[in-house]
């Protein structure tokens, strides 16, 4: 059976709803609701963001870290690497990801930044790496103090599966990406160049219930969160 | 899915003798409620969100038609495909054919209420075309070959040891009954069908018009897998889910996985636009938006009926229902189950085939406080048996003549005499003078044959030798006297 014309569809549901004339304005979401914290510039309020932030993750089962500096975040994810065996890395194609491959070889990791210049040939090299990744290594848009979460819009630089395939996924964020709550963060995903073609919002580790109501993680998803608070203060 | 919600009854009296069934189903409902209650009473302006979200609703389930063109416009300014199909055979047709033209053999599901719906699954086997559930509860209860048990939680009726023995058998492993380990054995397994998939197939918990996004609200990250990975992305929406702006998905956000699970925010929500666009790395070279009447549009002309569209599926409401938790979700004979089900079954394949889910309620309104959108689930139950009532349908589906004329008889006396204390008085003392001869132990032990099926379940305890107002007369004057 083929589908229904738009025109005969939505004149069914208009018949359905009886209602003539013009669209009412939409009353306008959260406005009215406040969720959170609004971010000021104040420092110290943006340390209670931060403090937040981290508070929240860590409910969610997620591993919090604040590094200060490219070479304290180095030398913590070389020790992580070196901890979970990690071989093979894929990572988003971002300046300051860019500037911790040497550290990650070093460590004895390969890695791959996902990005588009290699061309179509290599377009099944890379979603094999990163299929066969042990950790994937992002750098968030956005992240949500009151909930915890993360914000990662997909573009040519930065990978969906990166933070979804490797069992894996470490995310760093500055601090200057955290906002209070998702009525704040959501205007902002459509701001500038609209949305992209996906936006992941990510809280904690991959996890389900679905076995006796048992809380298990990485059915799907990374098991292991590691979030990494990046201050850029001597920089 | 095949459609038994005839069989309400029969279903119910097996599943209250079901030990594990039972057991099952408080242990969840239980653990969800708990940490549900938790989660609202952590926020404040959890009654602000409540009604916020309620508001909203309205304003576009009013206008559906004209936030559906909105939504349609902007899906495809994005890239994407739409369909519109008013049945569930327009949708499957649309979701085959596609599959049959691009070659596709293996498709990746993410859990959906509405492709359950349109029993996706099934046509697409019958093609040739494996169609994988991937959510870890779906993808068991694929394997046993049943249909959910709950709304969220859809395997939560099974122990670990059945998940163990499935496994074992399906997969040809050797048998593990550790939670852990199990789901590790499923995210091994699924990540193969993941990868060579060709088509991801999803539902869609909002869809907003604004931006022609639609969000994908999960913990497991199979939902982003499968719109991530193959080529092909189909999504399935039920039409009433489409909100207005980006900006009232806050609202939704904020109520949906409080009201679920309890947790502050779901593992993972997903914001898909379109397909891959110019310039990104990954995603599907394909996104087809279906959006689904299949009945909708007659909930919709029934203003009566209407607000049964503002549900969100958490499942809140089952997980508090006393009639859910005896019976479980198969009882209920269709995709949706316990009071929602009640409501939106019957609206959707008819109330002469589940004329016995209204009465599965025993409207202590426990789903209506519970409710994130605060839908008046009891008064909505009380429409449906009215319209269960009507002599066309009775006499339609039992092919007897309807007792209803018997009924309106009885409850127009009922009520006369209820209206006036002396009518009540008279009538209950000469009740008390017939009932002698028919009792039993303080019980009655003969029932008129026209209430058999009414009493079946129900005990009939005698009028007192005395009323209550009785006694307190005689104690009033007594005191008097004192």
């Amino acid at each position: 059976m083929p589908p229904t014309s738009r025109e005969a569809f939505l004149s069914t549901v208009r018949r359905s709803v009886g209602r003539p004339g013009a669209m009412a304005p939409a009353p306008n979401g959260a406005h009215s609701v406040r969720m959170g914290s609004p971010s000021t510039e104040d420092a110290s309020d943006r340390e209670q963001l931060v403090s937040r932030f981290e508070e929240e993750v860590r409910k969610v089962h997620g591993v919090v870290s604040r590094v200060s500096g490219s070479e304290e975040l180095s030398s913590l994810l070389g020790a992580l690497i070196e901890e979970k065996g990690i071989r093979r890395i894929v990572r988003w194609d971002t300046p300051t990801l860019a500037k911790l491959d040497t550290a990650l070889m070093g460590a004895g990791a390969e890695v791959l930044p996902i990005n588009l210049n290699q061309g179509e040939a290599s377009r099944t090299n890379q979603r094999n790496a990163l299929i066969e990744a042990d950790m994937g290594i992002t750098e968030v848009d956005y992240a949500v103090a009151d909930i915890g979460s993360l914000a990662l819009r997909a573009s040519g630089s930065q990978s969906r599966l990166a933070s979804v395939l490797p069992p894996i996924h470490v995310a760093i964020v500055t601090p200057d990406r955290i906002v209070g709550s998702l009525s704040e963060l959501l205007p902002l995903l459509n701001s500038t160049d609209g949305l992209s073609s996906a936006v992941s919002l990510v809280t904690g580790p991959s996890r389900t219930a679905d076995i006796e109501t048992i809380r298990t993680v990485g059915i799907h998803g990374p098991v292991e969160l590691h979030v990494v608070i990046l201050a850029l203060g001597e920089e | 899915m095949e459609i038994k919600t005839k069989d309400f009854k029969a279903g119910s009296r097996r599943a209250v003798r079901n030990v594990q069934v039972q057991q099952a189903a408080r242990r969840a409902t239980g653990n969800l409620l708990r940490e549900r209650n938790n989660a609202a009473a952590d926020l404040p302006e959890w009654e602000d969100l409540r009604n916020r979200a309620r508001e909203i609703k309205a304003h576009t389930i009013e206008r559906l038609d004209e936030y559906l063109a909105v939504f349609a416009d902007s899906v495809e300014r994005a890239g994407g495909k739409v369909i519109w199909a008013s049945t569930a055979q327009e949708a499957s047709d649309y979701i085959i054919s596609l599959a049959r033209e691009r070659g596709v053999r293996t498709v990746v599901k993410g859990k959906s209420m509405a492709t359950e719906e349109i029993d996706l699954n099934h046509k697409l086997a019958d093609v040739g075309v494996e169609a994988i559930e991937t959510d870890l509860g779906e993808y068991m209860i694929q394997l046993a070959g049943e249909t959910p048990f709950h709304i969220i939680a859809p395997a939560i009726h099974k122990t670990r040891q059945d998940f163990g023995q499935l496994f074992s058998e399906h997969l040809s492993i050797p048998y593990e009954e550790d939670p852990q380990r199990l789901t590790q054995i499923a995210r091994h397994a699924l990540r193969k069908k993941f990868v060579q998939a060709d088509m991801g197939i999803t539902g869609a918990n909002f869809g907003i018009a604004e931006t022609g996004t639609i969000a994908l609200v999960e913990n497991e990250g199979n939902q982003r897998l499968s719109t991530a990975l193959p080529p092909i992305h189909v999504s399935v929406m039920g039409m009433e889910k489409v909100i207005p702006t980006l900006q009232d998905l806050s609202v939704f956000l904020a109520l949906l996985p409080r009201s679920a699970t309890g947790q502050k925010a779901s593992s993972y929500v997903s914001l898909i636009t379109g397909p891959r666009a110019a310039g990104e790395i990954d995603g599907p070279e394909e996104f087809h938006m279906i959006i689904l009447d299949n009945g909708r549009s007659r909930i919709l002309a029934d203003e009566a009926m209407r607000e049964s569209l503002y549900c969100i599926r958490c499942a809140a409401c089952l997980n508090i229902c006393p009639v859910y938790n005896s019976v479980g979700g198969h009882a209920y004979g269709w995709v949706y189950s316990g009071p929602i089900g009640s409501i939106v079954t019957p609206e959707l394949v008819g109330i002469g085939e589940a004329k016995d889910l209204p009465a599965a309620s025993t409207l202590c309104g426990a789903c209506r406080d519970v409710c994130p959108i605060k839908i008046d689930i009891p008064h909505l139950l009380l429409k449906l048996r009215h319209k269960a009532a009507e002599p066309d349908i009775s006499e339609a589906t039992t092919g007897k003549v309807s007792p209803s004329r018997m009924e309106k008889w009885i409850v127009r006396a009922w009520a006369a005499s209820m209206k006036s204390q002396k009518a009540y008085a008279a009538v209950t003392s000469l009740a008390r003078f017939v009932q002698r001869p028919l009792l039993k132990e303080g019980y009655f032990r003969w029932i008129p044959p026209f209430l058999k099926a009414w009493a079946e379940s129900r005990e009939f305890p005698s009028l007192a030798p005395r009323s209550f107002r009785q006694i307190w007369d005689e104690r009033l004057s007594k005191d008097a006297a004192d």
